[in-house]
């Protein structure tokens, strides 16, 4: 490659790296900032002023006191864990099931109920949670913690048996079958070959469904309500007409990205593979 | 594959009379084929969570839906269908959604590609790859109170930075009407092209290097290396990054929600937001489920398209 076009290929990276990263750092430097600090701005024109409130500033851990201090926090974040992992629990099983004899057997009629599952994967959220709103407010079930992790099922379960029979494609028949010679039966064989070889792909599976059931809103807003209030609504209750606690918001919402980042690069190499549901191999 | 039902399809015709009933119900389910146990938890929870659902909201459609106690829904046949086709702010909604996802979706392709291309076989380029793809896992919740904070008029930085540069000096971008949209469009920007980045990233290992240079060495100026060679390997990702970019820009309105909540003067009241405030904040559950229909069968058929486009992609193999 030519030299101009090489300064201008690290200048467009350089560019897109501060697009990127800098709302990051603004958040981590808010919420390490005692309340009055936060909203205090260099004047115009200051870019020195600029460096030094995201990166030398007096660091204070009072909204992470503030936002711990009070116990609804905590149990909004217990909510959060609890909702995505019991949806992760029922999805997961489940879908490696079906996703099993999805692979593995001539099912007639397989066509459709594949287009089934990725268009319930597809459907916007607030069309599919009217109707659920109306049956669980007969049955009972809104504003609980069971109707919130069954609504968090509908995304991941089709998500879950189309990830998971791609992985099994890619495992070739004749191992089980020599299992079979072997005197296994189909739960043998599946726990004893399959299973072990597709692992990375499970936990891969996992921490998708659950980056999806722990960032969601608005299933938490209306049908998680006061009863089963997660994180993300939690943070966004901060944000009242009369008052904005940006710090505890921006605290708030670090604690809750950290553990998805963390776990989200590392399962980087699956990760195109699970946001496309397989169409693309990492 | 049939082997256990062969070996158990003997005893059963050899079963005494006496235990009919038994022998039928064993005869039910040993000649049931493996697989149906097998996807029986899945499937029966999917529809009941789904189809189910889905033939209640058809249902609704047709009834005035009356949340009260000791209230029951009363049928009035196509009125909400008919209220639907009459109102203007409908026509808005797909208006404004179709300008919504369309930007977006010329934005983040056309960065996309051009960062991949950028970062393939740069030296350095995986951990630049890692930093850039944080942003996706970031909750869109987040996401919305950070740049509500970033451009907040009186402390935000974007603010500050926007009006030392002189580029906008009006308040806040997310509320002014004739910004708000294209400000979510940037949020959705910085939290989604990487995802583009990824996909396009991979795609390009696929482009073999030898015909590239081997065409540099034929005398092919960059451009045309690009088009003779790698967009045509290239192709299949740009696709399916298409598609699925698509699909969720439909489907997802929390960063609208925290952000402008569908303001200022409705500028940003696309479909979704706006059967969002039809259901559950008039509480018009019926006209809620009629726009709800119509917008799931749109994402169903544009899901048809795309399933069908991927899988063939894919190379069709047993699926199709």
């Amino acid at each position: 490659m030519p030299k101009p076009g090489r300064i201008l290929k690290w200048l467009g990276l350089a560019v897109f790296f501060l697009w990127t990263v800098t709302p990051i750092v603004f958040m981590i430097s808010a919420s390490f900032k005692g309340t009055s600090d936060i909203f205090k701005l260099p004047p115009l024109g200051d870019w020195g002023g600029i460096f030094n409130l995201l990166f030398f500033f007096d660091a204070s851990l009072v909204q992470f006191e503030s936002i711990f201090h009070d116990g609804s926090f905590f149990s909004h974040l217990l909510t959060s864990i609890a909702a995505t992992g019991l949806s992760v629990l029922i999805s997961v099983p489940a879908g490696l099931a079906a996703a099993y004899a999805l692979s593995r057997a001539n099912i007639p009629g397989k066509k459709h109920l594949y287009f089934w599952v990725i268009t319930t994967r597809m459907a916007p959220p607030i069309a599919v949670m009217i109707p659920l709103y109306v049956l669980w407010r007969s049955i009972g079930a809104l504003h609980t913690l069971p109707g919130l992790v069954l609504a968090y099922v509908t995304f991941n379960l089709p998500f879950a048996i189309w990830l998971l029979r791609g992985f099994m494609d890619s495992i070739p028949r004749e191992l089980e079958e020599a299992a079979y010679v072997d005197g296994k039966g189909r739960i043998g064989a599946f726990m004893e070959i399959i299973f072990p070889l597709i692992r990375p792909g499970v936990g891969a599976t996992v921490i998708l469904c659950s980056m999806f059931a722990w960032n969601d809103y608005l299933f938490a807003l209306i049908l998680g309500g006061r009863g089963a209030k997660t994180l993300p609504v939690g943070i966004s209750e901060l944000a009242s007409a009369t008052q904005i606690h940006w710090g505890q918001i921006m605290a708030g919402g670090l604690v809750m990205i950290l553990p998805m980042v963390i776990l989200g690069l590392a399962i980087r190499k699956s990760l195109v593979t699970g946001l496309t549901m397989g169409a693309m191999r990492g | 594959m049939s082997d256990q039902s062969q070996s158990a399809a003997q005893p059963i015709l050899a079963a005494p009379p006496a235990s009919r009933s038994l022998s039928l119900y064993r005869r039910v389910v040993e000649n049931t084929p493996w697989y149906v146990w097998w996807l029986a938890p899945a499937v029966i929870i999917l529809a009941g969570i789904t189809l189910f659902p889905f033939f209640w909201m058809i249902y609704m459609s047709f009834m005035k839906v009356r949340l009260a106690p000791g209230l029951s829904d009363l049928f009035v046949g196509w009125d909400n269908w008919a209220r639907m086709f009459d109102d203007p702010s409908i026509y808005q909604g797909w208006w404004l959604q179709f300008q919504y996802v369309g930007v977006s979706m010329v934005l983040q392709m056309g960065l996309g590609l051009g960062l991949a291309l950028m970062l393939n076989q740069t030296k350095g380029g995986s951990v630049l790859v890692m930093i850039f793809m944080i942003p996706m896992m970031v909750a869109p919740v987040v996401v919305g109170h950070l740049f509500n904070l970033l451009l907040n008029s009186s402390y935000g930085l974007y603010a500050w930075i926007l009006n030392t540069l002189g580029i906008y000096s009006k308040g806040s971008l997310l509320s002014n009407p004739d910004t708000a949209l294209w400000t979510i469009v940037a949020m959705d920007t910085w939290e989604w092209t990487p995802l583009i980045i990824l996909i396009l990233l991979a795609g390009l290992k696929s482009v073999p290097q030898d015909t590239v240079e081997a065409s540099h060495v034929d005398g092919s100026n960059p451009i045309q290396v690009f088009f003779n060679v790698t967009l045509p390997y290239l192709a299949p990702s740009l696709l399916i990054a298409f598609l699925l970019r698509f699909m969720d820009c439909m489907r997802f309105i929390d960063k609208i929600l925290i952000t402008t909540r569908g303001g200022p003067a409705e500028a940003t009241k696309t479909l979704p937001i706006y059967l969002y405030f039809k259901t559950f904040r008039e509480f018009n559950i019926s006209m809620g489920a009629t726009i709800g229909f119509t917008l799931l069968i749109a994402i169903i058929v544009c899901a048809m398209i795309a399933t069908n486009i991927l899988l063939a992609e894919k190379g069709g193999e047993d699926h199709a």
